[in-house]
């Protein structure tokens, strides 16, 4: 499991109601990752926010963290 | 404390255990005082303690990143201040603080889910957001320049919320020029233009 994975566990556990809930799977492409994050359909907006703004800033922080390990990842938040 | 219940046990652990129940909370993000201990029972009221909340948080997300950041988190009177360092806190600087101020959002967002009522939260690292007040200025005023010599609007950014803030308010008392927010969502860019002839 890599470390953006847990990253957004994280903060995606922080952000909702139901914390049990959260589940992230990983697709691992040679330069892309793409992590697909679903939560209870109760706290979906909770992690995309007003205008897409809370979903914006976790992409801007994944973005911002990966580039410790040279990758991009691409956030999908799945309903 | 504010907002702080009052809880009833016959230890203090069963106080405790109560208190994290009722509030959502672990232990470790607690505050809490003794009201009555004795032999029969024990009372005490207990809150969420915001600097306890805020640092768990940034630290089990830094650990789970692999992340080399550390916070100190300090209660100031109007907010609640997180300086940052560490190896990698030069990744949240990158792109004129783009991840700075996203996790800055996360975190104003998560507490707001917590707490009833908190102070805002304010993240930054070694004199970091100064710095870039002073850089965004001197590119605002240059882009303010380019505008008035070519009679048209000149487009920078996209920038987050905070940076935003930084060009607006440096060009606010500009006699010749305005500033305008462009776009949808955390990142917009930022449109400086000359007033209209009239």
């Amino acid at each position: 499991m890599s470390a953006m994975k847990d990253l957004l566990v994280e903060i995606a556990k922080a952000l909702v109601d139901n914390p049990d809930d959260v589940k992230v799977m990983e697709i691992e492409g040679e330069q892309t990752t793409v992590l697909e994050l679903r939560v209870n359909n109760e706290d979906l907006g909770k992690v995309i926010g007003r205008q897409g703004r809370t979903a914006r800033a976790i992409r801007t922080l994944l973005s911002a963290a990966g580039m410790k390990v040279s990758k991009r990842f691409v956030l999908e938040i799945l309903e | 404390m504010n907002g702080a219940e009052r809880f009833l046990g016959g230890s203090l652990d069963e106080c405790l255990n109560q208190a994290c129940l009722a509030l959502g909370a672990r232990t470790e993000e607690l505050q809490y005082e003794v009201i009555e201990d004795s032999p029969a029972v024990v009372t005490i009221e207990a809150a969420l303690d915001p600097v306890a909340v805020l640092g768990l948080f940034l630290r089990e997300a830094f650990n789970a990143g692999d992340l080399d950041i550390r916070a100190r988190i300090e209660e100031a009177e109007e907010h609640l201040g997180g300086e940052l360092y560490g190896e990698d806190f030069r990744l949240l600087t990158a792109g004129l603080g783009k991840g700075l101020d996203s996790l800055q959002y996360l975190c104003n967002r998560i507490m707001n889910g917590r707490l009833r009522s908190h102070a805002p939260v304010h993240l930054d690292g070694d004199g970091f957001k100064m710095r870039r007040a002073g850089r965004l200025q001197e590119d605002a005023e240059a882009a303010a320049e380019r505008a008035i010599q070519r009679r048209g609007p000149v487009t920078m950014g996209p920038f987050t919320p905070a940076a935003r803030r930084e060009i607006h308010l440096a060009l606010a008392d500009h006699p010749s020029v305005e500033t305008a927010s462009d776009g949808e969502g955390f990142l917009k860019q930022v449109v400086v233009r000359p007033f209209r002839l009239r």
